[in-house]
């Protein structure tokens, strides 16, 4: 059984100018102690999908269909106390902007200690010692010290180590980390990234990573999923994905990451803008910016089909190897 | 050697400054605000003089002297005719033509002593004693601040009536905030239809005319209700309709607190809703509501003022600023006994306290 399994998952927007479909039928899978890296454009649905994971979208938000199982049970379908257990505890999450995602007038001690709290029936003061651990192993120096100072007194990349340290507090089985590293500088997001895969080796823990960045995605994951327009266009192994792309999707995204195809050469962009998701696009979401579209393209919706271990791809007429 | 000393001494320095919390450092830049820190000052000493008000009034608030009516004040003095004296005295008065004025009766010293024995009173409500700050022996009278017509010492029955006048703002703030908060707190963390409801219902009891409301319902209060009992009805009937406000005001900010990230992350850390309002929503608003509290203080003070005035609040011989203004009501009373306003010039001096009070404490708080 798969440690975490979405199926057919639909989250939409109710706005005054139409529904926005934000995720529109979604299957992902992750394998305990495995890390899977979620890529796509802005706006193409990765967080909110992340987020109704934890049941954390906000009205006018709502999940309109589909199945989350977590260890088989069905996270849609608990009670909202079972759901509190469930994150924090089962599911921890890191969030893109370690600046804005700390209590500026609560010590991070005491922000970590919370969610120990909230979790595990203990005194005061082991919820601290506790959290003094959690830091020390996120390698905070001098961590029983600094547990006492506020977010402001922290750097950046120490912010975010925090943020996982309060993620991983009560040794969740699953951490979502939402592009942990995009507010980062360059030195600090290698820091983090080792962290994560550190944390991952010790606890057996395992981790989906959000990210617009194909290269995070390949140092950190072993699986990957290709988000579009609330869609997933290709999963499957990391590696093979990158090294050998088969959605035209995949292909202009790994094309567009500056200096891969060929060094010295022009930037490859994918032409066009990313679909409004309020309109109903017929056939496949991608085909009006797809370079290989055919003219079926744009009635036929294709439906994700498995081609060679573990990969699968929603495109009608790329294969493997056909490129 | 010299240089690397310097050099440690500026890490330690920059070290501290980064690690100043946030409570020193609004400690600092209030401290330098002058009047604020002044009104504090005043503020403090009123309210600590409000809680010893038994022991340092020399008489009781109901003492009374038959024979010295509007008696002008008393000065403490260090000297007379007769050169001066090393103890601080007293001179004795006698009454003169007719029922107003008094003469100073030449030469009898009275001297000034301090922890005398007098009027029989409770400290604090709970210990009972005889012993008052200061005091001149029999028939010497210290009338610092004159008598009313009634001959009951005016300084005495200020500083009683402070304990009145100065916590019916305490009690009041303190029920306002709690509804204030929990409503406000509630009202913007779910939003949505409780949202408006609640919203409604707060714009439904700010437009009652709240003075007229009050002034009905202290007016059909039996006249022979005790004191304290009307004191505590005075107090919940300002409050109830005081909250209202602020709820509106705490809805608003958190409104928009909710939307930040950490609130976000302290819920996909399972934290309880009402954990989330009152740990990270509602602490968020704190430079808000301790500004909130010293600008609205003043509001509740006038609130007793205005309504013992009319006649509507404490009642006599309980003693509260308001009420003993109003014994100073006719022009008469006011050309001929000044003094008798001395209640005014504490109202004057509490309320511009604690707005200057509340000014420095935004600045200090918010240096936006």
């Amino acid at each position: 059984m798969s440690l975490l399994h979405i199926k057919g998952l639909r989250t939409h927007f109710q706005t005054e100018a139409g529904i926005i479909r934000a995720v529109d039928g979604v299957d992902l899978e992750l394998e305990s102690g495995r890390t899977l890296g979620i890529v796509g454009e802005s706006g193409c649905g990765k967080s909110v999908t992340m987020l109704s994971v934890m049941r954390l979208i906000q009205p006018p938000g709502e999940i309109v269909a589909g199945r989350i199982l977590f260890e088989g049970r069905d996270l849609l379908a608990l009670n909202r106390e079972e759901m509190r257990q469930v994150r924090g505890g089962d599911i921890g999450m890191v969030f893109q902007d370690p600046m804005t995602s700390l209590n500026p007038v609560l010590s991070v001690g005491e922000q970590i200690a919370e969610a120990i709290e909230v979790h595990k029936r203990m005194s005061r003061k082991r919820a601290w010692s506790m959290a003094i651990e959690a830091m020390e192993r996120v390698s905070i120096p001098d961590a029983a010290d600094r547990a006492k100072d506020y977010p402001h007194q922290f750097s950046g990349g120490m912010r975010q180590r925090i943020m996982i340290a309060m993620a991983i507090a009560c040794k969740p089985r699953l951490l979502i980390a939402d592009e942990p590293t995009t507010a980062l500088d360059m030195t600090v997001q290698a820091q983090i990234l080792n962290l994560l895969r550190d944390l991952q080796a010790e606890n057996k823990m395992s981790i989906i990573v959000i990210t617009h960045d194909l290269r995070v995605a390949a140092q950190l994951c072993h699986d990957l999923a290709v988000f579009y327009a609330g869609r997933v266009l290709e999963r499957g192994n990391a590696e093979q994905i990158l090294s050998n792309p088969g959605h035209p999707y995949t292909i202009a995204l790994r094309n567009s990451i500056p200096g891969l195809p060929c060094p010295g050469e022009r930037l490859q962009t994918i032409g066009g803008n990313p679909p409004n998701l309020i309109d109903e696009i017929s056939g496949c979401v991608f085909h009006p910016r797809c370079s290989t579209a055919r003219s079926s393209c744009s009635n036929l919706s294709p439906v994700e089909r498995s081609v060679s271990d573990g990969r699968s791809l929603a495109c009608s007429y790329h294969a493997l190897g056909e490129m | 050697m010299l240089r690397k000393q310097m050099a440690d001494k500026s890490i330690k320095a920059t070290a501290e400054r980064t690690s100043l919390s946030p409570g020193r450092l609004f400690l600092r830049r209030f401290s330098r605000n002058r009047a604020a820190v002044t009104s504090a000052v005043i503020l403090a000493v009123l309210y600590l003089s409000a809680l010893l008000a038994g022991f340092i009034a020399p008489y009781a608030m109901d003492r009374q002297n038959r024979q010295a009516p509007f008696h002008q004040p008393i000065g403490i003095r260090w000297s007379d005719e007769s050169g001066w004296s090393r103890r601080p005295f007293v001179h004795e008065y006698h009454s003169g033509k007719g029922i107003t004025g008094y003469e100073k009766a030449a030469g009898k010293r009275y001297y000034v002593r301090l922890f005398v024995r007098g009027d029989r009173y409770k400290l604090l409500g709970l210990i009972p004693s005889d012993r008052h700050l200061f005091g001149v022996d029999a028939p010497g009278k210290v009338y610092l601040l004159g008598t009313d017509r009634f001959g009951r010492d005016i300084f005495s029955r200020v500083l009683y009536g402070a304990q009145i006048s100065l916590s019916i703002g305490l009690v009041g703030i303190v029920i306002t905030f709690f509804i204030g908060l929990t409503v406000g707190g509630i009202s913007g963390y779910y939003g949505g239809t409780v949202d408006n409801l609640i919203m409604r219902f707060s714009e439904l009891v700010m437009a009652f005319p709240s003075f007229y409301l009050i002034l009905a319902i202290m007016a059909v209060l039996p006249t022979g209700m005790a004191s304290s009992l009307r004191y505590l009805l005075m107090i919940c009937v300002l409050s109830f309709i005081g909250w209202a406000g602020m709820a509106r005001v705490i809805r608003g900010m958190v409104l928009s607190i909710r939307e930040r990230d950490y609130v976000t992350a302290a819920r996909s850390q399972g934290v309880s809703d009402w954990r989330i309002i009152t740990r990270h929503l509602l602490p968020n608003t704190v430079s808000y509501v301790i500004v909130a509290i010293t600008l609205s203080l003043p509001g509740y003070i006038l609130g007793e003022v205005a309504l013992s005035f009319l006649g509507m609040g404490i009642q006599e011989p309980m003693a509260s600023w308001g009420n003993m203004l109003q014994a100073a009501q006719n022009i008469r009373v006011l050309t001929s006994y000044p003094w008798m306003l001395a209640p005014g010039a504490m109202i004057f001096i509490t309320v511009l306290s604690f707005n200057l009070l509340g000014d420095g404490l935004r600045d200090a708080l918010d240096p936006r």
